[in-house]
C-alpha cells in the first residue's frame, strides 16, 4: 500500500509506528477525544481511523477485519506459595463467595504496633486498579506480523522500513530468508535482521554533526572517546575528498594532522614548504598508487561489483588529481581509503580494518579515573568478565570510524531514538546479532497490556466494538 | 529551555525556497522560479508548522539524545519540558510505588553508566605479563575485598533510594495500560548461557532460578550460542548499537546470589532480633517476570450458576471441572508446579535438594523419553534407501490426513474434486511455518 501523502501531518493528527520527530510532536499533542456531543457511531468511527493509522496501517482494512479476534489471550500471574497453602475452598465457602468477615476483626488484624489501621491490609482480594485491560489489546493479531515485530524490536526505524527490509531480503526467519513482512509469527520463531542494515536504520545519518553526539555515543573507551570525538567527523572528510581537493582543510583534518606532528600548519602551508623533491617522490608514490588500483581492479579474482565501483571511484579521483599540487594530507587519505577497500575485498565479512574481536587490542594509555566500586551490580559484572572472555570480548568492541559504512560512524543513535525506545515482554531481542526469538502472543495481565498502543483504553475499546458489530 | 522554547524556526527553512539554486531553462513552462523574481515564493510555514518549530527547538530537544541512565520517554516531562520526579526523592514516585502491585517494574533501572570499567579490566589481564601476574592477583583481591565493602554501604544507601517511577517507564502518556518493561542486562544472558551449556542445568531449573520464563531461557540461550559462531565465524557483530539501545532500555541487572542470600540472613535476623528492619526487598531481588502464568481458559470467561452445597469443600479443581469436565486444574496448567509441591515441602521436614534433584531427573528423563519416542515414530513411518549422493527418505502417508472436508493443509496429493487454486489470482501464498 502506498504511504499516504500527509503520513506525519501537523494538521489531523495520525499517530505512525515510526521514530519520526513529526511523530513524536503529534504524540506529544495526542488528547482523548471530546466524546459529549457525539453519538456512539461517530465515536466508534473516529476511534477506529485512529487506531487503524497506527495499528498496522499498511494492512488493507478488509486483511485486518479477517484477522481480527474477539477473544484476547490474558493470564493471571499465579503464586505458588499461595497454591500450595490453600485449595481455594474458602473464595467459594458459606453461600458461594466467601465466608463474611468481621468487620472488627479484620480491622484489629489490620493494627500495626502503634495503633494505626494499615488500609492496605484491609482490602481484599484484587486492587481495584488492576482490571485486566483486555479492550487495549485489541489489535493483538497485527502484532504477530513480521513487519511489526522486527519494528518492536527495534530493528527498523518504522514499520514501513522494516516491511522494506522483508521485502528486499534482509530479513531470516529461522535461518531461511523471509521475504513476506505478513507473515505471521509462531511462537518459538526467530527472526534476524541484517545488521548492517539494521545499525543503517537506527544509526545518525552519515554526515551529521558529530561533536554534539559524539558526546553522547555510549563508547565503551573512556580514554579513546576524545579520539573517537576527533574521528567523528571523518565519514564528512571522505566525502569532501571526493568533491574538492583544495577545500579539505577542513577542522577535523586539522586536528588530524596535529595528533600527527607537532607542528600545527594547514595545507596551503605545506605546499609552500615542500621541496620540489618531495613533491616528486609524492608524485611517483601516487603514480604508482594508482597502478596498483588498476592492478587490482582488473586482476583481483571474484571481485564485488561495489568494490570495483568504488575502486574505480577512487581512481577516477586520483586522475583527476593536479598532480603539481599533490598534497600529503591528500596522498595519505588515498591510502587509506585503498587499504580500506582492500581490506574488504580480502574479508568481506570483517568490515573495515579492526583488529579481531577475539583479541581486543591492547590498552596504550591507562584511564585516568578510579573504577566506580560504589556501584553493586557494576562489581559484580566486573567479576563476571574476569571468568569470562566472552563478555570482554563484547565490553571491548570497538565503535571505530568506518567511511564505506552508509551510516555515520562511530555509530550512534539516530535522533530521538530514545522516545520510542521499548522492546515488549513477548520478544526476547539480542542487539548484538540482530535477532529476536518471538515468545509467545501478547497477552493481557492484571494492570497491563502487552500490545503497544499509544491510545487511551477508551479509544481501544471503541475501536474494538466498531471491530465487533461486523463479527 | 525558555528562552529557547519562543525562538523561532530556523531560517534555514525559511528561506530554503529562495536559495533553490538558478537553473537555465529553454521554455519557461519548464521553470520552476523566475531568476527576476525578487519577492519570496509563498511560504509554507503555517502555523501548526510554526508551532512544531517551536516545540522541537524547546520541549522537544530532551528527546533528542537519550537521557543518561534513564529512559527518556514522553511522560518523563511536564509539559513545559522539565523533568518529572528526578532520580532523586520525589512524591510521585513514593506514590506509584506504593500502588505498584508485583514490583518488577519497580525494579527495572537502566544500566548505562560507567561500562568502561570492564573493558579495561579484561584488556589489562590480557596485558600482564606472568611474572607479574602474582602482584595482580594480590592486587584484584584487594581490590575485590575493598569492593565488596563498599557493596554493603551502597546497600545501606540505597535502602532509602525510591525506585523509577511508573511514569518514567510510560512511552504512552494516554495508556497507562501499557509499561515499557525491563529487558535482561547482557550479564543476565550470560549467566543464563552458562547455567545452561557450562553447568548443564536444566531450563525449568534456571527459570525458577532467576525468575525468568522458560520461553525466554531457551531463546537466550538460542541466540547467545548464535553470538558465539558468529563470533567464530568473523562476522561482525552489532556491539554499538546494542550498547546504546541497552542504555535507553530499563533493564533487569544480575544480581549476586551469595550476596542476596547474605541480604536475606541480614533481614531474617533483624526480624529476630525485633529491629524494625527494611521489610521491602532490594530491587535488584525481584524476578524479572512473572514465571507462573496462568493462561485464562476461553471456557472460564463465562460467568457460571453452579449449585453446591454449603457443607461441601468446593476447591479450584471442582472449579475447573464446573466450567469443562476436562478443565485441568490450575496447579497443573502453571508454567511451574512443581513449585507448590516445593512450598508445601518446605511445611514438612523433607529434604529440599532430593526434591529438586528429582525435579531434574524428571525433566531430564521425560525429555529424554520424548526425543526417543520422536526417533521411535520416525523410524517406523519414514524409510530410507541410501543413495549415490544423497540418502531417499519415504514417508507412510495417511489418506484420512485430509480430514473431513477433503481440505485439511496436511492432506497430500491430488484430490479428487478439489482443485488446485494455487494458480489462481488473488491466492495467498504466504508460509504458514518455518522449519527451524
Amino acid at each position: 500500500m502506498v504511504r499516504k501523502k500527509n503520513f506525519h501531518g501537523l494538521k489531523k493528527i495520525r499517530i505512525r509506528q515510526s521514530w519520526n520527530k513529526f511523530n513524536l510532536y503529534n504524540l506529544s499533542r495526542l488528547r482523548q477525544p471530546f466524546t459529549l456531543p457525539r453519538t456512539f457511531f461517530q465515536q466508534k468511527w473516529t476511534a477506529k481511523a485512529e487506531t487503524r493509522a497506527y495499528h498496522g496501517e499498511q494492512i488493507r482494512e478488509r486483511q485486518w477485519t479477517r484477522m481480527f479476534n474477539r477473544y484476547i489471550p490474558a493470564v493471571v500471574p499465579m503464586d505458588a506459595k499461595e497454591l500450595a497453602e490453600d485449595d481455594g475452598s474458602a473464595q467459594g465457602a458459606g453461600r458461594g463467595s466467601g465466608k463474611d468477615v468481621d468487620p472488627k476483626a479484620s480491622m484489629d488484624k489490620a493494627k500495626g504496633k502503634d495503633g494505626k489501621i494499615d488500609k492496605r491490609k484491609m482490602k481484599a482480594g484484587p486492587k481495584p486498579n488492576e482490571i485486566t485491560p483486555y479492550m487495549s489489546m485489541t489489535f493483538y493479531p497485527t502484532e504477530k506480523r513480521l513487519d511489526t515485530a522486527i519494528f518492536r524490536a527495534l530493528f527498523a526505524s518504522s514499520a514501513r522500513q522494516a516491511r522494506q527490509f522483508c521485502v528486499h531480503g534482509f530479513v531470516k526467519v529461522n535461518g531461511n530468508r523471509m521475504r513476506y513482512p505478513g507473515y505471521l509469527l509462531n511462537p518459538g520463531d526467530m527472526f534476524s535482521v541484517d545488521p548492517d542494515m539494521v545499525m543503517f536504520a537506527t544509526g545518525d545519518k552519515k554526515g551529521s554533526g558529530g561533536a554534539a553526539a559524539s558526546a553522547v555515543t555510549s563508547d565503551p573507551d573512556a580514554d579513546e572517546s576524545a579520539v573517537d570525538a576527533k574521528a567523528a567527523d571523518e565519514d564528512t572528510i571522505f566525502d569532501e575528498a571526493w568533491e574538492d581537493e583544495e577545500d579539505n582543510a577542513t577542522e577535523s583534518q586539522e586536528a588530524k594532522e596535529s595528533d600527527r606532528e607537532p607542528a600545527k600548519r594547514s595545507e596551503q602551508e605545506d605546499l609552500n614548504e615542500t621541496s620540489a623533491e618531495e613533491l616528486k617522490a609524492w608524485k611517483k608514490e601516487l603514480l604508482a598508487l594508482r597502478k596498483e588500483i588498476k592492478q587490482t581492479a582488473t586482476e583481483t579474482v571474484g571481485l564485488k561489483a561495489k568494490r570495483k565501483q568504488e575502486l574505480r571511484a577512487l581512481y577516477k579521483q586520483i586522475r583527476s588529481q593536479n598532480l603539481t599540487r599533490i598534497a600529503r594530507q591528500s596522498l595519505h587519505e588515498y591510502k587509506s581509503t585503498f587499504q580500506t577497500i582492500k581490506n574488504l575485498i580480502t574479508n568481506p565479512s570483517k568490515g573495515f580494518d579492526k583488529s579481531t574481536p577475539s583479541t581486543p587490542e591492547p590498552i596504550t594509555s591507562k584511564t585516568p579515573t578510579e573504577p566506580d566500586y560504589d556501584d553493586p551490580i557494576l562489581s559484580n559484572k566486573r567479576r563476571l568478565e574476569r571468568k569470562n572472555p566472552h563478555l570482554a570480548a563484547l565490553k571491548a568492541w570497538p565503535n571505530k570510524p568506518d567511511p564505506t559504512k552508509p551510516y555515520a560512524t562511530p555509530w550512534r543513535p539516530r535522533d530521538f531514538m530514545s522516545a520510542f525506545a521499548f522492546i515488549p515482554r513477548y520478544l526476547e531481542v539480542n542487539q548484538n546479532v540482530c535477532s529476536a526469538v518471538y515468545l509467545r502472543d501478547p497477552v493481557a495481565r492484571p494492570g497491563l497490556a502487552e500490545v503497544p498502543s499509544p491510545f487511551h483504553p477508551e479509544t481501544n475499546q471503541l475501536a474494538f466494538q466498531w471491530y465487533l458489530r461486523r463479527r | 529551555m525558555g528562552s529557547k522554547a519562543t525562538s523561532l524556526p530556523s531560517p534555514t527553512y525559511i528561506f530554503r525556497f529562495a536559495a533553490r539554486p538558478s537553473t537555465q531553462c529553454l521554455y519557461a513552462s519548464q521553470c520552476q522560479s523566475r531568476q527576476f523574481t525578487v519577492s519570496l515564493p509563498r511560504q509554507r510555514l503555517t502555523r501548526n508548522r510554526r508551532k512544531f518549530y517551536q516545540w522541537l527547538n524547546g520541549v522537544g530537544q530532551n528527546f533528542k539524545q537519550p537521557r543518561e541512565g534513564r529512559t527518556n520517554y514522553l511522560s518523563g516531562y511536564g509539559a513545559d519540558g522539565a523533568q518529572r520526579g528526578g532520580p532523586s526523592v520525589g512524591k510521585e514516585a513514593e506514590g506509584t510505588e506504593e500502588e505498584q502491585g508485583d514490583g518488577e517494574e519497580a525494579a527495572a533501572q537502566v544500566e548505562g553508566e560507567g561500562e568502561g570499567e570492564g573493558k579495561e579490566d579484561a584488556k589489562a589481564d590480557e596485558a600482564l605479563k606472568p611474572d607479574e601476574m602474582e602482584r595482580a592477583e594480590a592486587e584484584t583481591e584487594e581490590k575485590e575485598r575493598k569492593a565488596s565493602l563498599r557493596e554493603e554501604r551502597v546497600m545501606e544507601r540505597d535502602k532509602n533510594k525510591k525506585p523509577q517511577s511508573t511514569r518514567d517507564l510510560r512511552p504512552f502518556p494516554l495508556n497507562q495500560h501499557f509499561l515499557s518493561q525491563a529487558v535482561l542486562s547482557e550479564e543476565f544472558r550470560e549467566e543464563i548461557y552458562m547455567d545452561i551449556v557450562e553447568s548443564k542445568k536444566t531450563v525449568r531449573s534456571v527459570s525458577s532460578d532467576w525468575g525468568v520464563s522458560m520461553e525466554r531461557v531457551g531463546a537466550v540461550v538460542r541466540m547467545k550460542q548464535m553470538e558465539r559462531d558468529w563470533l567464530r565465524q568473523g562476522k561482525p557483530l552489532a556491539v554499538p548499537y546494542s550498547r546504546a539501545v541497552l542504555s535507553m532500555l530499563p533493564i533487569t541487572p544480575l544480581v549476586d546470589k551469595a550476596k542476596e542470600q547474605r541480604e536475606a540472613d541480614k533481614a531474617a535476623k533483624n526480624a529476630r532480633d525485633g529491629n524494625s528492619g527494611d521489610k521491602r526487598a532490594s530491587r535488584e531481588s525481584q524476578p524479572h517476570e512473572p514465571i507462573n502464568d496462568l493462561p485464562v481458559h476461553p471456557h472460564t470467561t463465562q460467568q457460571l450458576f453452579y449449585p453446591v452445597s454449603e457443607s461441601r469443600a468446593f476447591t479450584r479443581a471442582d472449579a475447573g471441572r464446573a466450567f469443562h469436565p476436562k478443565l485441568r486444574p490450575t496447579d497443573e496448567r502453571i508454567p511451574h508446579p512443581e513449585l507448590i509441591a516445593l512450598e508445601q515441602l518446605k511445611k514438612t521436614t523433607g529434604n529440599l535438594a532430593v526434591f529438586k534433584q528429582g525435579v531434574i531427573d524428571g525433566d531430564l528423563a521425560s525429555a529424554l523419553a520424548k526425543a526417543n519416542e520422536q526417533k521411535d515414530i520416525e523410524k517406523q513411518t519414514v524409510k530410507t534407501y541410501a543413495g549415490h549422493k544423497w540418502d531417499f527418505k519415504f514417508h507412510d502417508i495417511s489418506v484420512e490426513k485430509v480430514g473431513k472436508t477433503g481440505r485439511s493443509r496436511a492432506g497430500v496429493g491430488w484430490r479428487y474434486g478439489m482443485p488446485h487454486e494455487d494458480r489462481k489470482p488473488g491466492q495467498v501464498k504466504i508460509p504458514v511455518r518455518v522449519e527451524s
